[in-house]
């Protein structure tokens, strides 16, 4: 095994998240109906599915945003859900810090500027003096090529700018895992193609991703797993090679060639 | 006595006589607006966050409270503070009594204010203070209140100064205010038209200003300056080093 080069993606490394038999019901609508699920270090998931198929909730349950109803989530081999117990207090902010989250609506601070949006989780929650979290974070708005907007409210940046800042605010806090909830939904194709190309370049440095998306083309290209959710199920599962190209379902059949007929601008590649 | 003032029609107080009277009359008034206004703020932050709150007999508690102190008249309440609580035996001195009027009075309305201020601060903002892993209270401190203050200034500067105003009616339990100062001087004097609208004048003069100054400070917080040292030092060092950062590669 020594002479074979190490692959991009280290499938074999250890389970980061790990999701058991998870429902989720509002009211008397069940939104997932036993999902189960491992994420690996370095593995970059994409979530595909129809519109209130339960792929943002399984996302947002994660970081328990969302409270499952049953089931069981561990983070890093910790239980943060199991059995109606929810991790809680300080345990439930360190799990929060663990693993970052991007939004559709961005969700960035509005009166605060981009460089605060990503200095203030630094101070406030890993306790870094000013001047490093203020090092720190323009290091990473760099990293999403957005140092010079550094001192710029959200209301002057653009969709897409935007979106790279949430994601440096995410990064900085170095998490485990980062989720994705249709981080381009809301953008038109240009900002779409500069988001897109930030999380390719995090998945090459192996960044685990986790990403609800309508972008087939990245589904395709970056994930090393596809997930294709349904009606509270994972209807199907495996690398996009084998979902995309050859789905066992109908349903992910009917899925993909509505998405490609008049679903989201698909990348060049 | 009148000297050499202006000593026809109407117009004939000797106002240098009344000078030292009237500077501590509207120091009265800076003090009663300053204290009713503070427990206002108290109030009607609390009586907000209840109103809030996930359980509802807390709702119901700040929702009483907001529907009975809003729909009484400031003198009622007044009365009822300084006169009422006396006969039950809590005897209150005038200054005590009208803090007391004021701050419940406007707590009631500043509720109000406050609650929509929470209220449009979106949901998607909790949730970004809750991901990047503030506690609670952080969250409520850095995310939530800021943005809750820049909806809830306009309303607020309006209630301060009408609250200053309001502090004219404390006269009624001899509040040693303005208008209490400007009732006496009429009663020396009988000049009712010179006296009031000069009185009027001074109430003009504190209220006007003051109006403006909220403008100023909501422009300020719109442009997003900031007003904490903690910010300013962050903005200070950013700048800094954006700059250094941006000198570096046509150096080399």
């Amino acid at each position: 095994m020594e002479d074979i080069p190490a692959p991009l993606t280290n499938l074999d490394s250890k389970c980061v998240i790990s999701v058991r038999d998870l429902r989720k019901s509002f009211g008397t609508h069940e939104v997932l109906r036993g999902v189960s699920l491992d994420i690996h270090g370095g593995e970059v998931v994409s979530v595909l599915g129809r519109s209130g198929g339960g792929k943002s909730t399984l996302l947002r349950c994660l970081n328990l945003l969302e409270v499952p109803t049953l089931g069981t989530i561990e983070v890093e081999g910790r239980a943060i859900f199991k059995d109606r117990q929810l991790a809680r207090g300080a345990a439930l902010v360190h799990l929060r810090r663990r693993v970052g989250m991007v939004f559709q609506a961005f969700n960035l601070f509005p009166h605060l500027t981009a460089v605060e949006n990503v200095v203030l989780p630094l101070i406030h929650g890993q306790r870094m003096d000013e001047a490093n979290a203020v090092r720190t974070a323009l290091k990473f708005l760099d990293r999403v090529g957005l140092a010079e907007k550094a001192l710029e409210l959200p209301e002057r940046l653009s969709g897409g700018q935007q979106q790279r800042v949430a994601i440096a605010r995410a990064l900085a806090l170095r998490p485990l895992a980062l989720l994705f909830d249709e981080p381009t939904s809301a953008l038109d194709p240009e900002s779409t193609g500069e988001v897109l190309k930030v999380m390719r370049e995090l998945s090459q440095e192996g960044m685990t991703m986790v990403v609800v998306t309508h972008e087939i083309g990245f589904a395709r290209d970056v994930s090393d797993v596809v997930l294709f959710i349904d009606d509270g199920l994972i209807v199907e599962q495996g690398p996009p090679g084998v979902v995309l190209r050859a789905p066992r379902q109908p349903r992910t059949r009917e899925f993909l060639r509505a998405v490609s007929q008049t679903g989201p601008h698909s990348e060049a590649s | 006595m009148t000297g050499i003032f202006l000593d026809f029609g109407p117009f004939h107080v000797p106002w240098r006589d009344y000078a030292g009277d009237l500077a501590a009359a509207v120091l009265q008034t800076v003090e009663f607006t300053i204290a009713g206004f503070v427990g206002a703020v108290v109030i009607g932050l609390l009586v907000a966050i209840l109103r809030l709150a996930p359980f509802a007999p807390a709702r119901l508690v700040a929702r009483v409270y907001t529907e009975i102190f809003k729909n009484l008249p400031l003198v009622t309440e007044i009365f009822l503070v300084y006169f009422g609580l006396a006969t039950i035996g809590v005897v209150l001195n005038v200054f005590t009594a009208g803090a007391i009027s004021l701050a419940v009075f406007y707590g009631a309305y500043l509720s109000e204010i406050f609650r929509g201020g929470l209220q449009g601060v979106g949901r998607g903002q909790r949730e970004a203070a809750q991901a990047v892993g503030f506690t609670p209270i952080r969250a409520f401190g850095l995310v939530i209140l800021p943005q809750a203050t820049r909806l809830a200034l306009p309303g607020t500067s309006t209630m301060l100064v009408d609250l200053l105003k309001g502090t004219s009616l404390l006269t009624f339990i001899g509040g040693a205010e303005l208008m209490n100062e400007g009732r006496t001087i009429v009663s020396n004097t009988f000049a009712s038209l010179e006296v009031y609208i000069v009185v009027g004048a001074i109430y003009f003069a504190m209220c006007y200003p003051l109006s403006h100054l909220a403008l100023m400070l909501e422009r300020h917080l719109h442009a997003g300056k900031p007003l904490s040292p903690s910010r300013f030092r962050i903005l200070r060092l950013a700048r800094h080093l954006q700059t250094e950062n941006a000198a570096q590669p046509a150096a080399s």
